[in-house]
């Protein structure tokens, strides 16, 4: 086929449902109400960490306007393997040991909501506290008390490795060894709509749960296991809006508890989360403590590095593997370093879940890899940009797993944020009394889809006979906007307009298999399956054009516009809608096809962690401005750049937006998000939208300047990759690293609140640091 | 206790209780799904209607307190097809992600371009401060507001 201008793909097309999205006609979780229907509440444990000695509904069962109440005796396989490619160590409900305050013991379904609440504080619970762990310190004292005894035999259920070269040897060689600690907190998604689920039985028995999720086909695997139902007699749909999931949506959590309640009473049940009962029970971005010791030449090349990862899993695994391997793996940077021993341990603590969260992993790493940078530069004498140019990836570079990756983006970003950075800007802006004023930049690299051992995904697509299309694909568009691009690919594929293609998406009984939203690997792997089916409805078309006009050859064919043509006598076309309608009704093949296509990974070895995981790299730059306000250690960002490759923006507009809500995320990270358990009693501290506070209009940079970098990956849809998951990665090192620059100090802990910046400027007056 | 009040426009009443929220009633009784429900602490904005013309949280307003008053939801701003300029923005410009917050950000933003014909991107920011988005960094959001204004 020829090639010739794209007509939809590079487009600023508003979103598919945006006109729903502004008429409020966009139906989330709260809004599939049926008359009639039951609400749920859940009894969540009173401890962190517990024996439970007697469970008690029979009062809670007998309050006003209550249907139902479940326990773990109603769970026909309590075991849920949350993180779906590992161990099943979580209960759906609580049995005889509770392990954080978002456990939970008891489910009631009621008539109204406040029955529902009365009669869910009516469960009689009686415990025996067993002592608890908060951190990774008490969890890796030799007398904690283990969270899973039964699983693991210590609070440390993975050590993951990434080791290259001779470590051990090779810090000898360097002029000087340079070693740094860097800590992160835990963080909440903080998607602004709280969980919620519908489950309703058809009159035919089977089950149907509808749901705020980013990944249908991960929610049916658990739920058939644990309702030990077929998934033919279970459905599993995502809602037709999600209010943002940033994967705080990819694991059950209230589904469970609806499907039994609905099973139990022969009842439609519904369930929405308050924002307190949501903080509590998700999960949340896993704190982390990253130590570094760089060995490095006076002429700033980086010859050694060991490094020692702890990231805070909480009571139960979830994803946590999977984010530290990413973090493990990525934790020297896009740095080539001949030698690095990498080490990843995951801790259990009784306290809120880690699992994924946009970046998984790779927020804590790259800020503790790039502010490790600065202070490793400052330490030799050299300028940060010019210490990072030193002994960055070219081309090419080697992780420490092994696998080498293509990181010809990575440059060109940076090149393109230092422009933008200097851009329109007036270098002599006074500065307010009392303030000092410090620039820093952190560079990334993100692995895109984990294949673990693979990421796969398949469409249908079928063309029909007015040249409309419907594409079928099980991911969920949790507001990112999957939806839209991979419509514009398909647009693109098929010479069909926008508007005349219907997108199906998240759903177990309609739409075929996909791992789920995650990881940037939508654009990339569902891209490239949509357009592998559209070609093949393509092909179909073509067939039907060359016998419409006697041709024995199809593949002369070509579409633009709508219409179908040959190359060589540009007279004769004919449009898509009569092709198709010819195809279906004339010549007897429908328009209709199937792919699918999934990125694979090798096994990892057990001695160094070498392993194929991760297909894609995304690359970033962004640079921050800060002005520190010395008298209340207030910090504003006053101006932030950000470039990142994108492969090729299918819709610019998008890259954009979300880029400039990543950069929201990782300032909120790098400045004010701390999500807060009490030592006391384990119970988060900070479970309301005003102590957990996240960024507004107001503490957005005024001059915040995105740009994408565009270098055509050969194997993305059209050149496109992921670009939405790891926007807010860098923007924590970028913000740390201005702040320690103003300042001429060290902080190497987040958030930068302004006590933390007061008691580290107190401390460095006393001669010390924080 | 019968609150009378005129919701989009329509003279509306019903019974309501003491205790009973404006969103609950404006949701659960009256069926305007565009009144979302984010905290219910007043600290998110995305139940955010337009009372008399002022934005507020509806999550936290009594509902008795109603009586007598003009409300506007995204229902009465505009429908597909007849958008309000604030929609046809918000829609061309991406100042939706998730659009969870947008009913709530949509309202605020009238709020402040009925009062204020041109208001300066400071203005905009400070007046949106109650209404969080966790999608968008709220870029988009002002350059809506803004294309709006400047429009009019
Ligand atoms: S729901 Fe009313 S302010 Fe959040
Ligand atoms: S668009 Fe998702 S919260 Fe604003």
């Amino acid at each position: 086929m020829q090639e010739h201008e794209l007509e939809y793909v590079g487009k600023r097309i508003p979103r598919v449902d945006s006109e729903l999205q502004v008429t409020g006609l966009c139906s989330y979780g709260e809004d599939y109400y049926r008359p009639g229907m039951l609400v749920a509440k859940a009894c969540f444990s009173r401890y962190a960490h517990a024996k439970i000695l007697k469970i008690d509904t029979s009062l809670a069962e007998k309050m006003p306007g209550v249907r139902g109440v479940i326990t773990y005796r109603d769970v026909p396989v309590n075991r849920n393997g949350c993180g779906f490619y590992g161990i099943a160590d979580q209960p759906i409900l609580a049995e005889d040991t509770v392990r954080y305050r978002g456990d939970c013991i008891a489910v009631v379904a009621a008539e109204t909501r406040e029955q529902a609440q009365a009669a869910a504080a009516a469960v009689q619970v009686e415990y025996l506290p067993l002592p608890a762990v908060y951190d990774i310190d008490e969890a890796m004292a030799p007398d904690a008390p283990l969270l899973h005894e039964d699983l693991f035999q210590s609070n440390i259920p993975y050590h993951l490795k990434a080791y290259l070269g001779d470590v051990d040897s090779d810090f000898s060689q360097a002029d000087y060894i340079i070693e740094g600690t860097y800590e992160t907190q835990k963080l909440e998604h903080t998607y602004i709509e709280p969980h919620a689920a519908l489950a309703e039985i058809e009159p035919d028995g089977k089950l149907v749960i509808t749901t705020t999720t980013s990944r249908v086909f991960n929610y049916i695997g658990v739920l058939g296991t644990v309702l030990n139902l077929p998934m033919s007699r279970l459905q599993i749909k995502g809602t037709a809006g999600t209010g943002g999931g940033f994967g705080g949506k990819n694991e059950v959590t209230i589904e469970p508890w609806v499907a039994l309640l609905a099973l139990k009473t022969g009842r439609t049940v519904h369930m929405v989360l308050t924002r307190e009962e949501d903080i509590q029970l998700s999960t949340a971005r896993h704190p982390y403590r990253i130590h570094y010791k760089t060995g490095v030449c006076r002429d700033g090349r980086i010859l050694a590095q060991q490094i020692s990862l702890y990231a805070d899993t909480g009571a139960y695994l979830a994803l946590g593997k999977s984010q530290l391997q990413k973090a493990t793996v990525h934790a020297a940077g896009p740095y080539h370093i001949p030698n690095i021993r990498s080490d990843g341990y995951l801790v259990f603590t009784n306290s809120k879940i880690g699992s994924a969260m946009r970046g998984m992993g790779m927020p804590q790493a790259c800020y503790a890899c790039e502010s490790h940078m600065d202070f490793v530069a400052k330490q030799i004498g050299m300028d940060p940009v010019a210490f990072r140019r030193v002994n960055m990836f070219q081309d090419a570079g080697k992780l420490p797993n092994g696998q080498v990756v293509w990181s010809e983006p990575l440059r060109a970003t940076m090149d393109r944020a230092l422009e933008l950075f200097e851009e329109g800007y007036r270098k002599d802006r006074p500065l307010p009394p009392h303030t000092c004023r410090g620039v820093g930049m952190a560079l990334m690299i993100y692995p895109q889809d984990p294949s673990n051992p693979s990421s796969s995904t398949g469409a249908f697509v079928k063309v029909d006979s007015d040249g409309s299309a419907v594409v079928y694909n099980g991911h969920s568009d949790v507001g990112q906007g999957s939806a839209t691009i991979l419509t514009q690919i398909a647009a693109e594929t098929l010479g069909i307009p926008v508007e005349k293609i219907r997108f199906l998406t998240a759903d177990t009984v309609t739409t075929p298999y996909d791992e789920g939203t995650g990881a940037s690997r939508t654009t990339y792997i569902v891209g490239t399956c949509v357009k592998n089916a559209c070609e093949k409805c393509r092909e179909i078309l073509f067939k039907a054009a060359a016998l419409h006009f006697g041709f024995a050859d199809h593949r002369k064919f070509a579409i633009q516009n709508g219409e179908i043509y040959l190359d060589t006598y540009p007279d004769l076309h004919i449009s898509v809608a009569q092709a198709a309608y010819l195809s279906e009704r004339v010549y007897g093949f429908p328009v209709i096809a199937a792919d699918s296509y999934a990125t694979l990974s090798s096994a990892e070895d057990p001695e160094n962690g070498h392993c194929r995981h991760y297909e894609k790299h995304a690359y970033a730059t962004q640079i921050a401005e800060v002005e520190v306000n010395t008298d209340t250690g207030e910090i504003s960002v006053t101006r932030l750049a950000a470039a990142h490759s994108c492969g090729r923006a299918i819709n610019p507009m998008m890259v954009e937006g979300q880029i400039q809500g990543g950069i929201q995320m990782g300032l909120g990270q790098a400045l004010m998000e701390n999500l807060i358990e009490s030592r006391d009693d384990g119970r988060v501290v900070t479970n309301t939208l005003r102590t957990y506070q996240i960024p507004t209009a107001v503490d957005m940079p005024r001059e915040l300047k995105v740009a994408y970098v565009e270098v055509h990956d050969k194997d993305g849809p059209y050149g496109a990759l992921g670009v939405g998951e790891p926007a807010p990665v860098p923007t924590p090192g970028a913000i740390h690293n201005a702040v320690c620059n103003a300042l001429g100090m060290q902080i190497n802990r987040l958030p930068l609140t302004p006590d933390r910046v007061l008691l580290a400027m107190e401390k460095r007056g006393e001669g010390g640091k924080e | 206790m019968m609150l009378h009040f005129v919701v989009n426009g329509k003279e509306t009443q019903l019974e309501v209780a003491d205790g009973d929220l404006l969103l609950d009633v404006l949701r659960d009784r009256l069926g305007l799904r565009s009144v979302k429900r984010g905290c219910e602490t007043g600290d998110c904005g995305a139940c955010t209607v337009l009372i008399d013309g002022l934005p507020v949280d509806s999550c936290i307003y009594p509902a008795f307190r109603a009586e007598g008053k003009h409300i506007l939801t995204v229902e009465g701003l505009g429908t597909p097809g007849n958008l309000h300029p604030l929609q046809k923005n918000f829609r061309e410009l991406l100042a939706a992600q998730c659009g969870f917050c947008t009913p709530g950000m949509l309202l605020t933003a009238k709020a402040l371009l009925d009062r204020c014909k041109s208001p300066s991107e400071e203005e905009i920011r400070q007046h949106i401060y109650g209404n969080l988005c966790r999608c968008t960094g709220y870029q988009k959001i002002v350059e809506a507001i803004r294309k709006t204004s400047a429009e009019q």
